[in-house]
């Protein structure tokens, strides 16, 4: 069964990103938060795996206790997380103060794609697909 | 010559860094086991700017400290933004 870090009260997922256009990818840290509308990405590391505001679909703005932060949504080809791969899957850029420890969330975008079973304590997550088509699986989001 | 170190090493050595591991051996649930510390520093970006040249899928950037007062984002504005 999938596992979650534990770090400062928080769980962390490791997800997989492909660099652009090549079939390397990098595994990344991010926060699970369901507070989240999409998941997130510190730049600088979007910028490493390639990905650039000339990819992007959107304008993003989110307004937060740290004041606004202007970012921009790309897609990459495929998202890997938690023993699930979703394609064509939706990341939101944004500055991060990673001196906080933090440079990604994983937000609704992916999680509303599953039932979830977490054991907080444990860490241990069970992630069970829902049946919706694949068509619905962006709706309500950009 | 540049050691491999378990995550507990890496981690007492650079404390409340981000590390850029190369070689990256795994745990079973995917934590880092080990791996050779390339390049160290406070935030991401110095991290990144230090080791732009690695692509490998061996490859992780991890931060070694607890997260400190990390709130996350409070509201989200998709719909008024400008498309790009």
């Amino acid at each position: 069964m999938p596992r979650l870090t534990e770090k400062g009260g928080l769980l962390f997922a490791t997800v997989s990103v492909p660099f652009k256009n090549q079939d390397t990818f990098e595994l990344l840290d991010l926060v699970v938060d369901t507070g989240a509308f999409l998941s997130i990405v510190d730049t600088s590391l979007v910028d490493y795996l390639g990905y650039s505001a000339a990819d992007a679909l959107k304008k993003s703005v989110l307004d937060g206790a740290a004041g606004r932060s202007e970012g921009y949504l790309i897609k990459v080809p495929n998202f890997k997380c938690l023993g699930f791969e979703i394609p064509d899957f939706q990341i939101a850029c944004h500055d991060m103060n990673t001196r906080l420890g933090v440079a990604g969330i994983l937000g609704m975008n992916f999680l509303k794609l599953f039932r979830i079973d977490l054991n907080y304590n444990t860490g241990e997550i069970y992630l069970m697909e829902k049946i919706i088509p694949a068509s619905a699986r962006n709706r309500n989001c950009p | 010559m540049v050691a491999r170190m378990t995550w507990a090493e890496i981690a007492a050595k650079y404390p409340d860094q981000w590390v850029s591991l190369i070689d990256v051996s795994l745990e079973e649930n995917g934590d880092v086991k080990s791996g050779i510390v390339e390049a160290t520093g406070p935030d991401l970006k110095t991290v990144i700017k230090k080791n732009r040249n690695v692509r490998s899928s061996s490859h992780q950037f991890k931060y070694t400290g607890a997260v400190k007062n990390f709130l996350g984002f409070a509201k989200w504005d998709l719909e008024n933004a400008a498309a790009h």
